[in-house]
């Protein structure tokens, strides 16, 4: 489920981007006449989703943390999940007395409101930083949604229709919100289903990220819809926090077609290097330090050994 | 500063469907194109082009035959024998649009439709269409703009693209225009294909160029959504293929946003940069976020302002207002 998830996660985010992204003169693509017209080298996006229930960027935790490594000319796209609790050096910070966080604090510290960091990008931009400090990525770009916009599109495209194979309870309700089975979303909706906390849940946030992700892919490039991209665009556009030109966003829609899920990989960074400390118990350390560096070096290289994640 | 024009309170109320056609009208007569709008020309195709063209289908006689005499009359001292006037067929081809199938540079095979002009030699406008239909969301315009008499009566639930909303048409103005349907746009697009769209307009352009009857060399592009950056990209191509035989004269952007991989600015800005400079007009619907920065990235282009209306592409006045 999840890895499936993740999967369709990948084509979820260009469309998104692609519905919502603002346009930046500088740094335009130049068609190189590969694949999609994308560059020759392959290009590293940082994605993440925001818990902000604004259509700002002013502050906020990064709920979910991926780099892509889009590979034009080798027409494969690969993506490595990070775990937001991984505990890191966060640079910029000493003002706030702090040297270290939580990986999605990073994105927090950056933020154009906390004003620490002074390079572009705010919180994505000092994210990509800590990236580097601690694994050596080089991220050449960034895009950032919130949960505002991420709804507002589910109901630009009419809204999303969403299978629970579990129930899903609420924190203060004795019976079930919603009973295993078939629904129709709207954007309200599928905010909602994300973010129900209760324990007795069984499927959990990511789950259900997955979940209403899938259900985002399917609607928006369902007949119905798939031929209203271009002028979503319009309606969204500014919305999203990203350095990319439209037309770089149109290279990695339009990959994303040629790939398909047979081209593209999915990876997760292997808890069984990883530990919680007696200090804190929510917080993830390497056991061996370098050894997520080497992964990613490889991971940048496209030479990644690992496994693919399971379905 | 670009040269902006706000035409949204020209008429005093909302924008009205047909104007922006003026406007693509008002850009093939304003000069792009020599010899257009001059209505009969002396337009004459070569032995080799008449042979390669004139069996593409039956032509019709010119209304008014005026034999090219290619031997000229010199007054001289002494008799001399008459020379015979050689006499080159003018085609004019049938105004009833046909069907034309070409390949793009992958080998995919595309549907265009051809609505051959009242004159030989003429130009020819290409229209390149948006993501929710296919090169019939141009017929009624492309009847309009061919001016053969042809019109389209289908109820669309666009009105805007119903004949009784044209204007007037413009007397001098003699052109052809060409159509096609993108991979994969049958009915409206399916997916998303975006490098290979670029091909098909890149071959639509090249198609419209090497038909029987039209002037290489005095093509325009035009296009709503993935069909304005098409236009205005494939413009572009055209003219960087360095063909003396082909030759794109401007390009009308409705509703662009980078969609074909390319970013607009620098396909706008090369097909500026033409010597001779092409025109380029850029409209946008102010509520379209992506167009309307998109449309002012460019200096030097012609920006027009279609006011608030909420819609993107051909969709941009569906507000129905009568005509």
């Amino acid at each position: 489920m999840r890895a499936r998830g993740n999967r369709i996660l990948l084509i979820v985010v260009l469309v998104i981007l692609f519905l919502t992204a603002d346009v930046s003169p500088a740094g335009a693509a130049s068609p190189s006449g590969g694949i999609c017209n994308g560059p020759d080298e392959p290009i590293m996006v940082l994605v993440l989703g925001t818990d902000q229930q604004n259509r700002g960027y002013m502050y906020g935790l990064a709920d979910s943390i991926m780099v892509f490594r889009v590979d034009f000319q080798g027409e494969r796209v690969e993506v490595m999940s990070f775990p937001r609790d991984l505990w890191v050096e966060i640079p910029d910070v000493e003002e706030a007395d702090r040297t270290h966080g939580k990986l999605n604090q990073a994105y927090f510290f950056g933020t154009k409101d906390m004003g620490y960091f002074e390079g572009e990008g705010y919180g994505a931009g000092l994210m990509a930083e800590t990236l580097n400090v601690n694994y050596g990525l080089d991220i050449d770009h960034y895009i950032v949604i919130n949960m505002r916009i991420f709804a507002e599109v589910i109901d630009a495209i009419g809204g999303i229709k969403v299978y629970s194979p579990s129930p899903i309870y609420s924190q203060h309700q004795t019976k079930p919100i919603l009973k295993a089975g078939g629904y129709v979303f709207g954007g309200k909706e599928a905010q909602l289903y994300a973010r129900y906390r209760d324990p007795r849940n069984v499927l959990d946030r990511t789950d259900r990220h997955a979940i209403l992700l899938e259900a985002v892919w399917e609607q928006i490039f369902s007949p119905q819809t798939v031929f209203r991209i271009p002028e979503l665009v319009g309606s969204f556009k500014g919305n999203v926090l990203t350095d990319m030109h439209l037309a770089q966003i149109s290279q990695l829609l339009c990959m994303s077609f040629r790939v398909g899920e047979d081209g593209t990989t999915y990876y997760t960074i292997p808890r069984d290097e990883l530990y919680h400390p007696d200090w804190v118990g929510s917080v993830w350390l390497e056991k061996e330090p370098g050894t997520l560096a080497e992964l990613l070096g490889k991971f940048q290289d496209g030479t990644l050994p690992l496994e693919p994640a399971q379905e | 500063m670009r040269n902006r024009m706000r035409i949204e309170q020209i008429t005093g109320f909302e924008m009205k469907s047909y104007s922006w056609i003026l406007i693509l009208v008002g850009l093939m007569m304003s000069g792009a194109i020599s010899g257009c709008g001059g209505g009969q020309r002396e337009g004459v195709l070569t032995a080799k082009e008449t042979a390669e063209k004139a069996d593409i289908w039956e032509t019709e006689p010119s209304p008014t035959p005026e034999p090219t005499i290619t031997a000229v009359l010199q007054s001289s001292p002494t008799p001399s024998l008459t020379p015979t006037p050689t006499i080159t067929p003018v085609p004019i081809y049938p105004p009833e649009p046909r069907e034309i199938t070409f390949q793009a540079e992958d080998g995919q095979e595309l549907a265009g439709m051809y609505f051959p002009a009242g004159i030989p030699d003429a130009p020819v406008l290409v229209l390149m269409h948006w993501s929710r239909g296919d090169q019939a969301e141009w017929e009624q315009i492309a009847a309009w703009i061919q001016n053969r008499g042809l019109a389209y009566e289908q109820d669309f639930n666009k009105t805007w693209k119903m004949p009784a909303w044209f204007p007037d048409y413009p007397p001098d103005l003699e052109i052809a225009v060409f159509t096609f349907t993108f991979r994969g746009c049958e009915g409206g697009c399916r997916g998303y294909p975006a490098g290979e769209w670029l091909l098909d307009a890149r071959a639509g352009i090249t198609a419209a160029a090497n038909l029987p009857g039209v002037d290489g060399q005095q093509i325009l592009a035009a296009g709503a959504s993935i069909g304005a950056d098409g236009a205005v990209d494939a413009c572009v191509w055209l003219n960087n293929q360095g063909d003396e035989e082909a030759r794109c004269r401007g390009a009308f952007a409705l509703s662009p946003g980078s969609f074909l991989t390319v970013p607009y600015e620098q396909a706008a800005g090369d097909l500026l940069g033409d010597d001779p400079p092409a025109k380029l007009y850029c409209l946008y619907a102010r509520r379209d976020d992506a167009a309307v920065e998109t449309c002012q990235s460019v200096p030097g282009a012609e920006v027009i302002d279609y006011g608030y209306v909420a819609e993107h592409g051909m969709q941009s006045d569906s507000t129905g207002i009568g005509p």
